[in-house]
Protein backbone atom coordinates (compact mmCIF):
# COMPACT_ATOMS: atom_id res chain seq x y z
CA UNK A 1 0.00 0.00 0.00
CA UNK A 2 2.80 2.36 0.91
CA UNK A 3 4.50 1.64 -2.42
CA UNK A 4 1.27 2.22 -4.27
CA UNK A 5 0.83 5.70 -2.78
CA UNK A 6 4.37 6.64 -3.66
CA UNK A 7 3.84 5.62 -7.23
CA UNK A 8 0.65 7.58 -7.34
CA UNK A 9 2.31 10.74 -6.00
CA UNK A 10 5.21 10.45 -8.41
CA UNK A 11 2.77 9.88 -11.21
CA UNK A 12 0.80 13.00 -10.37
CA UNK A 13 4.00 15.02 -10.19
CA UNK A 14 5.16 13.80 -13.55
CA UNK A 15 1.81 14.41 -15.12
CA UNK A 16 1.38 17.77 -13.41
CA UNK A 17 4.65 19.44 -14.25
CA UNK A 18 4.12 19.82 -17.98
CA UNK A 19 0.61 21.10 -17.36
CA UNK A 20 1.94 23.80 -15.02
CA UNK A 21 4.73 24.71 -17.37
CA UNK A 22 2.29 25.25 -20.16
CA UNK A 23 -0.27 27.10 -18.00
CA UNK A 24 -1.41 30.42 -19.34
CA UNK A 25 -2.77 33.30 -17.33
CA UNK A 26 -5.84 34.08 -19.40
CA UNK A 27 -5.93 37.76 -18.43
CA UNK A 28 -2.57 38.32 -20.06
CA UNK A 29 -3.65 36.91 -23.41
CA UNK A 30 -4.02 39.69 -25.93
CA UNK A 31 -2.63 42.31 -23.59
CA UNK A 32 1.07 41.43 -23.58
CA UNK A 33 3.31 40.67 -26.55
CA UNK A 34 3.47 36.89 -26.98
CA UNK A 35 7.13 36.59 -26.04
CA UNK A 36 6.70 38.63 -22.89
CA UNK A 37 3.52 36.77 -21.99
CA UNK A 38 5.28 33.42 -22.22
CA UNK A 39 8.09 34.67 -20.01
CA UNK A 40 5.68 36.10 -17.47
CA UNK A 41 3.75 32.83 -17.51
CA UNK A 42 6.92 30.98 -16.63
CA UNK A 43 7.58 33.42 -13.77
CA UNK A 44 4.06 32.79 -12.55
CA UNK A 45 4.53 29.02 -12.67
CA UNK A 46 7.75 29.29 -10.69
CA UNK A 47 6.15 31.61 -8.17
CA UNK A 48 3.18 29.31 -7.73
CA UNK A 49 5.48 26.35 -7.27
CA UNK A 50 7.39 28.13 -4.55
CA UNK A 51 4.22 29.22 -2.81
CA UNK A 52 4.31 32.89 -3.72
CA UNK A 53 1.07 34.67 -4.63
CA UNK A 54 0.73 35.18 -8.36
CA UNK A 55 -2.04 37.75 -8.35
CA UNK A 56 0.27 40.71 -7.64
CA UNK A 57 2.52 39.56 -10.46
CA UNK A 58 -0.34 39.37 -12.92
CA UNK A 59 -1.48 42.80 -11.78
CA UNK A 60 1.97 44.25 -12.34
CA UNK A 61 2.10 42.81 -15.85
CA UNK A 62 -1.33 44.21 -16.64
CA UNK A 63 -0.28 47.60 -15.30
CA UNK A 64 2.68 47.63 -17.63
CA UNK A 65 0.52 46.61 -20.55
CA UNK A 66 -2.04 49.31 -19.78
CA UNK A 67 0.74 51.90 -19.71
CA UNK A 68 2.21 50.82 -23.00
CA UNK A 69 5.48 49.45 -21.61
CA UNK A 70 7.58 47.14 -23.74
CA UNK A 71 7.58 43.41 -23.08
CA UNK A 72 11.12 43.60 -21.78
CA UNK A 73 10.25 46.27 -19.23
CA UNK A 74 7.17 44.36 -18.12
CA UNK A 75 9.15 41.16 -17.57
CA UNK A 76 11.75 43.07 -15.60
CA UNK A 77 9.11 44.66 -13.39
CA UNK A 78 7.35 41.34 -12.76
CA UNK A 79 10.62 39.62 -11.92
CA UNK A 80 11.61 42.36 -9.51
CA UNK A 81 8.28 42.18 -7.75
CA UNK A 82 8.62 38.41 -7.46
CA UNK A 83 12.00 38.91 -5.79
CA UNK A 84 10.51 41.46 -3.38
CA UNK A 85 7.63 39.14 -2.55
CA UNK A 86 10.13 36.38 -1.87
CA UNK A 87 12.08 38.61 0.53
CA UNK A 88 8.87 39.68 2.25
CA UNK A 89 7.89 36.07 2.75
CA UNK A 90 11.25 35.28 4.25
CA UNK A 91 10.60 38.05 6.75
CA UNK A 92 6.89 37.48 7.41
CA UNK A 93 6.89 33.69 7.27
CA UNK A 94 5.26 31.06 5.12
CA UNK A 95 1.79 31.79 6.46
CA UNK A 96 1.81 35.42 5.32
CA UNK A 97 -1.10 36.41 3.10
CA UNK A 98 -0.82 37.85 -0.38
CA UNK A 99 -1.88 41.25 0.96
CA UNK A 100 0.81 41.14 3.65
CA UNK A 101 3.47 40.15 1.15
CA UNK A 102 2.42 42.89 -1.25
CA UNK A 103 2.58 45.47 1.54
CA UNK A 104 5.91 44.04 2.66
CA UNK A 105 7.29 44.30 -0.86
CA UNK A 106 6.14 47.89 -0.95
CA UNK A 107 7.93 48.60 2.34
CA UNK A 108 11.10 46.98 1.04
CA UNK A 109 10.89 49.15 -2.05
CA UNK A 110 10.54 52.19 0.21
CA UNK A 111 13.76 51.34 2.01
CA UNK A 112 12.88 49.01 4.88
CA UNK A 113 15.12 46.00 5.31
CA UNK A 114 14.18 42.37 5.55
CA UNK A 115 15.29 42.46 9.18
CA UNK A 116 12.91 45.37 9.87
CA UNK A 117 10.02 43.37 8.49
CA UNK A 118 11.02 40.30 10.44
CA UNK A 119 11.01 42.35 13.65
CA UNK A 120 7.58 43.68 12.76
CA UNK A 121 6.37 40.09 12.47
CA UNK A 122 7.89 39.16 15.80
CA UNK A 123 6.12 42.09 17.48
CA UNK A 124 2.80 41.29 15.84
CA UNK A 125 2.82 37.51 15.64
CA UNK A 126 -0.94 37.09 15.39
CA UNK A 127 -2.02 40.29 13.68
CA UNK A 128 -2.11 41.25 10.05
CA UNK A 129 0.94 43.15 8.92
CA UNK A 130 -0.66 44.63 5.80
CA UNK A 131 -1.54 48.03 7.22
CA UNK A 132 1.58 48.38 9.35
CA UNK A 133 3.87 47.65 6.41
CA UNK A 134 1.90 49.92 4.10
CA UNK A 135 2.01 52.76 6.62
CA UNK A 136 5.75 52.33 6.88
CA UNK A 137 6.06 52.83 3.13
CA UNK A 138 3.69 55.80 3.28
CA UNK A 139 5.74 57.52 5.97
CA UNK A 140 8.92 57.18 3.95
CA UNK A 141 7.10 58.52 0.91
CA UNK A 142 6.11 61.73 2.72
CA UNK A 143 9.70 62.40 3.69
CA UNK A 144 10.21 60.67 7.02
CA UNK A 145 13.73 59.20 7.09
CA UNK A 146 13.55 55.45 6.61
CA UNK A 147 15.15 54.51 9.91
CA UNK A 148 12.84 56.91 11.76
CA UNK A 149 9.77 55.54 10.03
CA UNK A 150 10.82 51.99 10.79
CA UNK A 151 11.39 52.87 14.44
CA UNK A 152 7.97 54.50 14.68
CA UNK A 153 6.12 51.60 13.10
CA UNK A 154 7.93 49.14 15.33
CA UNK A 155 7.24 51.27 18.41
CA UNK A 156 3.53 51.04 17.73
CA UNK A 157 3.59 47.42 16.66
CA UNK A 158 2.83 45.72 19.95
CA UNK A 159 -0.34 47.59 20.91
CA UNK A 160 -1.65 49.42 17.87
CA UNK A 161 -4.64 48.23 15.88
CA UNK A 162 -4.80 48.78 12.14
CA UNK A 163 -7.08 51.76 12.69
CA UNK A 164 -4.47 53.26 14.99
CA UNK A 165 -1.84 52.98 12.29
CA UNK A 166 -4.13 54.67 9.79
CA UNK A 167 -4.94 57.47 12.23
CA UNK A 168 -1.26 57.87 13.01
CA UNK A 169 -0.35 58.17 9.35
CA UNK A 170 -3.16 60.61 8.69
CA UNK A 171 -2.10 62.84 11.55
CA UNK A 172 1.54 62.82 10.49
CA UNK A 173 0.56 63.70 6.94
CA UNK A 174 -1.69 66.48 8.19
CA UNK A 175 1.06 67.95 10.34
CA UNK A 176 3.43 67.88 7.41
CA UNK A 177 0.85 69.59 5.23
CA UNK A 178 0.60 72.29 7.89
CA UNK A 179 4.31 72.92 7.71
CA UNK A 180 5.95 70.55 10.21
CA UNK A 181 9.04 68.68 9.15
CA UNK A 182 8.34 64.98 8.55
CA UNK A 183 10.58 63.84 11.39
CA UNK A 184 9.12 66.38 13.82
CA UNK A 185 5.57 65.51 12.85
CA UNK A 186 6.24 61.86 13.41
CA UNK A 187 7.90 62.50 16.76
CA UNK A 188 5.02 64.63 18.01
CA UNK A 189 2.45 62.08 16.97
CA UNK A 190 4.35 59.26 18.57
CA UNK A 191 4.29 61.12 21.86
CA UNK A 192 0.58 61.78 21.67
CA UNK A 193 -1.10 58.66 22.87
CA UNK A 194 -4.52 60.01 22.01
CA UNK A 195 -3.72 59.84 18.35
CA UNK A 196 -3.64 56.09 18.53
CA UNK A 197 -7.28 56.03 19.48
CA UNK A 198 -8.37 58.34 16.67
CA UNK A 199 -10.73 61.21 17.20
CA UNK A 200 -13.56 60.16 19.46
CA UNK A 201 -17.02 61.65 18.98
CA UNK A 202 -18.72 63.73 21.64
CA UNK A 203 -22.46 63.25 21.29
CA UNK A 204 -24.60 66.16 22.32
CA UNK A 205 -26.88 66.01 25.33
CA UNK A 206 -29.58 68.13 26.87
CA UNK A 207 -33.21 67.64 27.84
CA UNK A 208 -35.89 70.26 27.98
CA UNK A 209 -37.01 71.21 31.49
CA UNK A 210 -40.59 70.49 32.57
CA UNK A 211 -43.01 73.32 32.01
CA UNK A 212 -45.95 74.72 33.96
CA UNK A 213 -49.19 72.92 34.81
CA UNK A 214 -51.25 74.54 32.05
CA UNK A 215 -49.55 72.27 29.57
CA UNK A 216 -50.21 68.61 28.78
CA UNK A 217 -48.20 65.81 27.27
CA UNK A 218 -48.48 65.50 23.50
CA UNK B 1 -39.36 63.78 12.46
CA UNK B 2 -37.28 66.84 12.07
CA UNK B 3 -34.67 65.72 14.57
CA UNK B 4 -33.75 62.74 12.48
CA UNK B 5 -33.15 64.66 9.30
CA UNK B 6 -30.01 66.71 9.61
CA UNK B 7 -27.28 64.11 9.43
CA UNK B 8 -26.05 62.55 6.23
CA UNK B 9 -23.58 59.70 5.86
CA UNK B 10 -19.86 60.06 5.13
CA UNK B 11 -20.50 58.75 1.71
CA UNK B 12 -23.67 59.14 -0.40
CA UNK B 13 -24.64 56.27 -2.67
CA UNK B 14 -26.87 56.38 -5.68
CA UNK B 15 -29.60 54.38 -3.98
CA UNK B 16 -30.12 54.21 -0.24
CA UNK B 17 -33.00 52.90 1.82
CA UNK B 18 -32.92 53.16 5.58
CA UNK B 19 -35.05 52.69 8.66
CA UNK B 20 -34.51 54.77 11.78
CA UNK B 21 -35.55 53.38 15.15
CA UNK B 22 -35.21 55.83 17.97
CA UNK B 23 -36.25 57.03 21.38
CA UNK B 24 -36.74 60.71 22.19
CA UNK B 25 -37.49 63.01 25.04
CA UNK B 26 -39.14 66.10 23.61
CA UNK B 27 -40.80 69.26 24.85
CA UNK B 28 -42.89 70.85 22.15
CA UNK B 29 -43.90 74.47 22.41
CA UNK B 30 -47.11 74.47 24.46
CA UNK B 31 -46.77 70.88 25.74
CA UNK B 32 -45.13 69.09 28.64
CA UNK B 33 -42.03 67.00 28.30
CA UNK B 34 -42.78 63.54 26.93
CA UNK B 35 -40.98 60.41 25.89
CA UNK B 36 -41.56 59.13 22.40
CA UNK B 37 -40.65 56.23 20.16
CA UNK B 38 -39.87 56.94 16.54
CA UNK B 39 -40.01 54.70 13.46
CA UNK B 40 -38.83 56.42 10.28
CA UNK B 41 -38.16 54.72 6.93
CA UNK B 42 -36.53 56.70 4.10
CA UNK B 43 -35.48 56.08 0.54
CA UNK B 44 -33.19 58.13 -1.66
CA UNK B 45 -32.02 58.03 -5.24
CA UNK B 46 -29.18 60.15 -6.64
CA UNK B 47 -28.28 60.51 -10.29
CA UNK B 48 -25.74 62.88 -11.75
CA UNK B 49 -27.88 66.01 -11.53
CA UNK B 50 -31.06 64.63 -10.00
CA UNK B 51 -31.97 63.61 -6.48
CA UNK B 52 -35.24 62.02 -5.40
CA UNK B 53 -36.24 61.09 -1.90
CA UNK B 54 -39.09 60.07 0.32
CA UNK B 55 -39.21 59.96 4.08
CA UNK B 56 -41.90 59.10 6.59
CA UNK B 57 -42.10 58.83 10.34
CA UNK B 58 -44.43 57.53 12.98
CA UNK B 59 -43.94 58.97 16.47
CA UNK B 60 -45.75 57.43 19.43
CA UNK B 61 -45.84 59.51 22.63
CA UNK B 62 -46.24 58.41 26.23
CA UNK B 63 -49.90 59.39 26.09
CA UNK B 64 -50.49 57.00 23.21
CA UNK B 65 -51.06 59.89 20.80
CA UNK B 66 -49.28 59.61 17.50
CA UNK B 67 -47.90 61.83 14.75
CA UNK B 68 -47.63 60.46 11.25
CA UNK B 69 -45.62 62.51 8.81
CA UNK B 70 -44.48 61.89 5.23
CA UNK B 71 -42.46 63.96 2.76
CA UNK B 72 -41.33 63.45 -0.81
CA UNK B 73 -38.93 65.71 -2.63
CA UNK B 74 -36.81 66.16 -5.72
CA UNK B 75 -33.94 68.41 -6.72
CA UNK B 76 -32.47 68.99 -10.16
CA UNK B 77 -29.25 70.83 -10.95
CA UNK B 78 -28.51 72.50 -14.26
CA UNK B 79 -25.15 71.61 -15.84
CA UNK B 80 -22.60 73.79 -14.06
CA UNK B 81 -21.37 77.00 -15.64
CA UNK B 82 -17.86 78.23 -14.97
CA UNK B 83 -18.77 79.53 -11.52
CA UNK B 84 -22.50 79.05 -11.12
CA UNK B 85 -25.38 76.62 -11.41
CA UNK B 86 -29.10 76.67 -10.77
CA UNK B 87 -31.02 74.22 -8.60
CA UNK B 88 -34.73 73.57 -8.89
CA UNK B 89 -36.31 71.61 -6.07
CA UNK B 90 -39.67 70.88 -4.60
CA UNK B 91 -41.29 68.95 -1.82
CA UNK B 92 -44.73 67.76 -0.84
CA UNK B 93 -45.57 66.66 2.66
CA UNK B 94 -48.35 65.93 5.10
CA UNK B 95 -48.69 65.32 8.82
CA UNK B 96 -51.44 64.15 11.13
CA UNK B 97 -51.41 64.42 14.94
CA UNK B 98 -53.92 62.48 17.05
CA UNK B 99 -57.45 63.45 15.97
CA UNK B 100 -56.55 66.95 14.86
CA UNK B 101 -56.81 68.34 11.35
CA UNK B 102 -54.14 67.09 8.99
CA UNK B 103 -51.64 69.61 7.62
CA UNK B 104 -49.86 69.61 4.31
CA UNK B 105 -47.53 71.65 2.17
CA UNK B 106 -46.36 71.87 -1.43
CA UNK B 107 -43.40 74.13 -2.04
CA UNK B 108 -40.98 74.76 -4.88
CA UNK B 109 -37.62 76.47 -4.67
CA UNK B 110 -35.14 77.94 -7.12
CA UNK B 111 -31.57 78.62 -6.06
CA UNK B 112 -28.73 80.29 -7.89
CA UNK B 113 -25.41 78.94 -6.66
CA UNK B 114 -22.05 80.63 -7.00
CA UNK B 115 -19.24 78.11 -6.60
CA UNK B 116 -15.52 77.82 -6.23
CA UNK B 117 -13.40 75.07 -4.72
CA UNK B 118 -13.61 76.12 -1.09
CA UNK B 119 -16.18 78.90 -0.92
CA UNK B 120 -19.65 79.39 -2.33
CA UNK B 121 -22.97 81.05 -1.82
CA UNK B 122 -26.51 81.16 -3.06
CA UNK B 123 -29.73 83.13 -3.26
CA UNK B 124 -33.04 81.31 -3.23
CA UNK B 125 -36.75 81.90 -3.53
CA UNK B 126 -39.42 79.48 -2.28
CA UNK B 127 -43.18 79.54 -2.59
CA UNK B 128 -46.13 77.16 -2.77
CA UNK B 129 -49.04 76.33 -0.49
CA UNK B 130 -49.52 75.44 3.16
CA UNK B 131 -52.75 73.61 3.93
CA UNK B 132 -54.70 72.87 7.10
CA UNK B 133 -57.67 74.60 8.65
CA UNK B 134 -56.80 77.43 6.29
CA UNK B 135 -54.72 77.66 3.12
CA UNK B 136 -51.79 80.05 2.95
CA UNK B 137 -49.21 80.98 0.36
CA UNK B 138 -45.72 81.21 1.87
CA UNK B 139 -42.86 83.19 0.39
CA UNK B 140 -39.28 82.60 1.52
CA UNK B 141 -36.23 84.53 0.36
CA UNK B 142 -32.86 83.20 1.49
CA UNK B 143 -29.18 83.93 1.06
CA UNK B 144 -26.42 81.64 2.20
CA UNK B 145 -22.73 81.03 2.10
CA UNK B 146 -20.43 78.11 2.84
CA UNK B 147 -16.78 77.32 3.05
CA UNK B 148 -14.81 74.13 3.58
CA UNK B 149 -11.52 73.75 5.43
CA UNK B 150 -9.85 70.41 5.86
CA UNK B 151 -12.54 68.20 7.40
CA UNK B 152 -14.73 71.11 8.45
CA UNK B 153 -17.58 72.74 6.59
CA UNK B 154 -19.25 75.96 7.66
CA UNK B 155 -22.62 77.16 6.41
CA UNK B 156 -24.45 80.38 7.19
CA UNK B 157 -27.92 81.39 6.00
CA UNK B 158 -30.37 84.22 6.41
CA UNK B 159 -34.01 83.50 5.53
CA UNK B 160 -37.00 85.78 5.64
CA UNK B 161 -40.41 84.13 5.49
CA UNK B 162 -43.84 85.55 4.94
CA UNK B 163 -47.10 83.66 5.48
CA UNK B 164 -50.21 85.80 5.08
CA UNK B 165 -49.65 88.77 7.39
CA UNK B 166 -47.04 87.02 9.55
CA UNK B 167 -43.34 87.10 8.93
CA UNK B 168 -40.02 86.27 10.53
CA UNK B 169 -36.28 86.33 9.94
CA UNK B 170 -34.07 83.33 10.67
CA UNK B 171 -30.27 83.37 10.94
CA UNK B 172 -28.48 80.03 10.98
CA UNK B 173 -24.86 79.07 11.40
CA UNK B 174 -23.74 75.46 11.15
CA UNK B 175 -20.40 73.73 11.45
CA UNK B 176 -19.88 70.19 10.33
CA UNK B 177 -16.90 67.91 10.98
CA UNK B 178 -16.49 64.76 8.97
CA UNK B 179 -14.37 61.96 10.38
CA UNK B 180 -13.78 58.53 8.95
CA UNK B 181 -16.66 56.99 10.83
CA UNK B 182 -18.12 59.90 12.74
CA UNK B 183 -19.89 63.00 11.59
CA UNK B 184 -20.60 65.87 13.97
CA UNK B 185 -22.71 68.93 13.38
CA UNK B 186 -23.35 71.95 15.56
CA UNK B 187 -26.02 74.46 14.62
CA UNK B 188 -26.86 77.79 16.17
CA UNK B 189 -29.95 79.70 15.09
CA UNK B 190 -31.51 83.01 15.96
CA UNK B 191 -34.92 84.43 15.12
CA UNK B 192 -34.28 88.10 15.87
CA UNK B 193 -37.52 89.35 14.37
CA UNK B 194 -40.98 87.81 14.22
CA UNK B 195 -44.34 89.33 13.41
CA UNK B 196 -47.21 87.17 14.59
CA UNK B 197 -49.85 86.83 17.31
CA UNK B 198 -47.36 84.66 19.18
CA UNK B 199 -49.57 81.59 19.52
CA UNK B 200 -48.42 77.99 19.61
CA UNK B 201 -46.84 77.08 16.29
CA UNK B 202 -46.48 80.68 15.21
CA UNK B 203 -43.15 82.43 14.82
CA UNK B 204 -41.61 83.97 17.93
CA UNK B 205 -38.24 85.53 18.50
CA UNK B 206 -35.65 83.38 20.19
CA UNK B 207 -32.30 81.66 20.21
CA UNK B 208 -31.93 78.00 19.29
CA UNK B 209 -29.22 75.44 18.81
CA UNK B 210 -28.55 71.75 18.64
CA UNK B 211 -25.76 69.19 18.26
CA UNK B 212 -25.88 65.99 16.23
CA UNK B 213 -23.57 63.03 15.87
CA UNK B 214 -23.74 60.15 13.45
CA UNK B 215 -21.47 57.23 14.27
CA UNK B 216 -21.02 54.40 11.81
CA UNK B 217 -21.06 51.16 13.80
CA UNK B 218 -21.15 48.74 10.94
CA UNK B 219 -21.64 48.71 7.21
CA UNK B 220 -25.40 48.74 7.72
CA UNK B 221 -25.87 50.22 11.17
CA UNK B 222 -25.11 53.66 12.49
CA UNK B 223 -25.90 55.39 15.75
CA UNK B 224 -27.50 58.84 15.61
CA UNK B 225 -27.49 61.04 18.71
CA UNK B 226 -28.76 64.60 18.78
CA UNK B 227 -30.18 67.15 21.13
CA UNK B 228 -31.01 70.82 21.51
CA UNK B 229 -33.78 73.06 20.29
CA UNK B 230 -35.18 74.30 17.01
CA UNK B 231 -37.68 77.01 16.07
CA UNK B 232 -41.16 76.59 14.68
CA UNK B 233 -41.74 76.32 10.94
CA UNK B 234 -45.16 77.82 10.25
CA UNK B 235 -44.96 76.90 6.55
CA UNK B 236 -44.53 73.19 7.21
CA UNK B 237 -46.49 73.32 10.48
CA UNK B 238 -43.61 72.17 12.67
CA UNK B 239 -43.77 73.20 16.33
CA UNK B 240 -40.74 74.61 18.10
CA UNK B 241 -39.22 72.05 20.46
CA UNK B 242 -36.42 71.08 22.78
CA UNK B 243 -35.34 67.49 22.41
CA UNK B 244 -32.79 64.77 22.84
CA UNK B 245 -32.91 61.61 20.81
CA UNK B 246 -30.93 58.42 20.36
CA UNK B 247 -31.54 56.15 17.44
CA UNK B 248 -30.19 53.41 15.25
CA UNK B 249 -30.18 53.77 11.49
CA UNK B 250 -30.44 50.48 9.61
CA UNK B 251 -29.51 50.43 5.94
CA UNK B 252 -31.94 48.23 4.04
CA UNK B 253 -31.06 49.10 0.44
CA UNK B 254 -27.67 50.21 -0.83
CA UNK B 255 -24.57 50.43 1.28
CA UNK B 256 -25.06 53.78 2.92
CA UNK B 257 -25.87 54.33 6.53
CA UNK B 258 -28.31 57.17 6.14
CA UNK B 259 -30.38 59.19 3.71
CA UNK B 260 -29.81 62.83 3.11
CA UNK B 261 -32.75 65.16 3.75
CA UNK B 262 -34.98 64.82 0.74
CA UNK B 263 -34.73 68.41 -0.41
CA UNK B 264 -31.29 69.19 0.97
CA UNK B 265 -29.59 71.77 -1.19
CA UNK B 266 -26.83 70.88 -3.55
CA UNK B 267 -24.51 73.32 -1.88
CA UNK B 268 -25.02 71.78 1.51
CA UNK B 269 -24.14 68.44 0.00
CA UNK B 270 -21.20 70.00 -1.76
CA UNK B 271 -20.03 71.43 1.53
CA UNK B 272 -20.21 67.99 3.07
CA UNK B 273 -18.68 66.23 0.10
CA UNK B 274 -15.70 68.52 -0.18
CA UNK B 275 -14.46 68.40 3.38
CA UNK B 276 -11.12 66.87 2.54
CA UNK B 277 -7.63 68.28 2.31
CA UNK B 278 -5.56 68.56 -0.86
CA UNK B 279 -8.26 70.49 -2.65
CA UNK B 280 -5.53 72.16 -4.66
CA UNK B 281 -4.67 68.85 -6.26
CA UNK B 282 -6.05 68.03 -9.69
CA UNK B 283 -8.01 65.18 -8.16
CA UNK B 284 -8.33 63.44 -4.84
CA UNK B 285 -9.32 59.80 -4.43
CA UNK B 286 -11.24 58.44 -1.48
CA UNK B 287 -12.38 54.85 -0.95
CA UNK B 288 -15.25 53.97 1.35
CA UNK B 289 -13.90 52.32 4.50
CA UNK B 290 -16.35 49.43 4.17
CA UNK B 291 -18.90 47.88 1.87
CA UNK B 292 -18.81 45.53 -1.05
CA UNK B 293 -18.70 46.84 -3.65
CA UNK B 294 -17.03 49.94 -2.31
CA UNK B 295 -17.73 53.50 -3.33
CA UNK B 296 -14.72 55.23 -4.87
CA UNK B 297 -14.96 58.98 -5.06
CA UNK B 298 -12.79 61.39 -6.96
CA UNK B 299 -12.98 65.09 -6.14
CA UNK B 300 -12.05 67.06 -9.26
CA UNK B 301 -13.05 70.65 -9.76
CA UNK B 302 -12.34 71.18 -13.45
CA UNK B 303 -13.42 67.88 -14.98
CA UNK B 304 -15.79 66.93 -17.74
CA UNK B 305 -14.81 63.27 -17.47
CA UNK B 306 -12.96 61.24 -14.86
CA UNK B 307 -11.59 57.72 -15.36
CA UNK B 308 -9.80 55.38 -13.02
CA UNK B 309 -7.82 52.19 -13.52
CA UNK B 310 -6.02 49.97 -11.07
CA UNK B 311 -5.27 46.41 -10.13
CA UNK B 312 -8.88 46.03 -9.00
CA UNK B 313 -10.07 46.84 -12.54
CA UNK B 314 -7.46 44.57 -14.17
CA UNK B 315 -5.93 47.86 -15.29
CA UNK B 316 -8.80 48.65 -17.61
CA UNK B 317 -10.20 52.21 -17.48
CA UNK B 318 -13.51 52.70 -15.68
CA UNK B 319 -15.51 55.89 -16.22
CA UNK B 320 -16.81 57.54 -13.04
CA UNK B 321 -20.26 59.09 -12.70
CA UNK B 322 -20.76 62.78 -11.93
CA UNK B 323 -22.54 63.25 -8.59
CA UNK B 324 -22.02 66.93 -7.85
CA UNK B 325 -20.09 69.52 -9.85
CA UNK B 326 -16.85 68.43 -8.18
CA UNK B 327 -17.55 64.85 -7.14
CA UNK B 328 -17.31 61.70 -9.27
CA UNK B 329 -18.11 58.20 -8.10
CA UNK B 330 -17.91 54.54 -9.06
CA UNK B 331 -18.82 51.41 -7.16
CA UNK B 332 -16.21 48.69 -7.57
CA UNK B 333 -15.10 45.54 -5.84
CA UNK B 334 -11.91 46.41 -3.93
CA UNK B 335 -10.56 43.86 -1.47
CA UNK B 336 -8.75 44.98 1.69
CA UNK B 337 -5.03 45.36 1.10
CA UNK B 338 -2.57 47.45 -0.86
CA UNK B 339 -3.66 48.56 -4.32
CA UNK B 340 -2.22 50.56 -7.18
CA UNK B 341 -4.35 53.04 -9.05
CA UNK B 342 -4.19 55.84 -11.61
CA UNK B 343 -6.71 58.53 -12.53
CA UNK B 344 -7.08 60.71 -15.57
CA UNK B 345 -9.21 63.75 -16.19
CA UNK B 346 -10.73 64.84 -19.46
CA UNK B 347 -8.88 62.07 -21.31
CA UNK B 348 -5.47 63.45 -20.33
CA UNK B 349 -2.43 61.67 -18.92
CA UNK B 350 -2.76 59.10 -16.13
CA UNK B 351 -1.54 60.35 -12.76
CA UNK B 352 -1.52 59.41 -9.08
CA UNK B 353 -4.43 61.14 -7.34
CA UNK B 354 -4.06 62.91 -4.04
CA UNK B 355 -4.97 60.61 -1.19
CA UNK B 356 -2.54 57.95 -2.41
CA UNK B 357 1.16 57.38 -1.97
CA UNK B 358 2.93 58.38 -5.17
CA UNK B 359 5.39 55.78 -6.40
CA UNK B 360 7.61 55.85 -9.44
CA UNK B 361 7.04 52.87 -11.70
CA UNK B 362 9.26 50.88 -14.01
CA UNK B 363 6.85 51.78 -16.79
CA UNK B 364 7.51 55.51 -16.69
CA UNK B 365 5.37 57.94 -14.76
CA UNK B 366 3.85 57.32 -11.37
CA UNK B 367 1.20 55.22 -9.71
CA UNK B 368 -0.87 55.89 -6.61
CA UNK B 369 -0.55 53.28 -3.87
CA UNK B 370 -3.64 52.93 -1.76
CA UNK B 371 -4.20 51.06 1.49
CA UNK B 372 -7.72 49.71 1.87
CA UNK B 373 -8.42 48.52 5.44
Amino acid sequence: MRVGLGVLIVGVSILGAPALAGAQESRLVGRLPDDARRTVDSVLVAARTSGLPTEPLVDRALEGAAKGASGEVIVRAVTRLRDDLHLARLAFGDLATAAELTAGASALRAGASREDLAELRSLRPNQSLTIAAAVLADLVAVGVPTDTAVAAVLALARDAEDADYIAFRRNVQRDIALGASPAAALGVRLETADDLAGEAPTPGTGVGTPSGPRKRKP
Amino acid sequence: MAWFLPLGPPLAGQVAGTVDLGASVVEYDGFLVSGAAVFAPAFRFDAANLSLGTQASLTIFESGNRIFQATAGAAWLTPPGKWWLIEFSGSIGASKYANQTAFGHVVGRTRLHVLSDRVGGWVAGTTGGSFGQTTSVPVEIAVGGWTVRDRFAFVGTATTTWLNDDGHLDLLGAARWLGDRVELEVRAAARPWAQSAGGVGEARSGIYGDVSANIVLDERISLAVSGGSYPSDPVRRVLAAKYVTVGLRLTIVGSESAPIPTVAGAVYRAARDDVLPDRDAAARLEVAPSGEPRTLRVFASQATSVELMGDFTDWRPVALTLVTPTLWEARLSVAPGVHRVNVRINGGAWFAPAGTRVEETEFGGVVGVLVVP
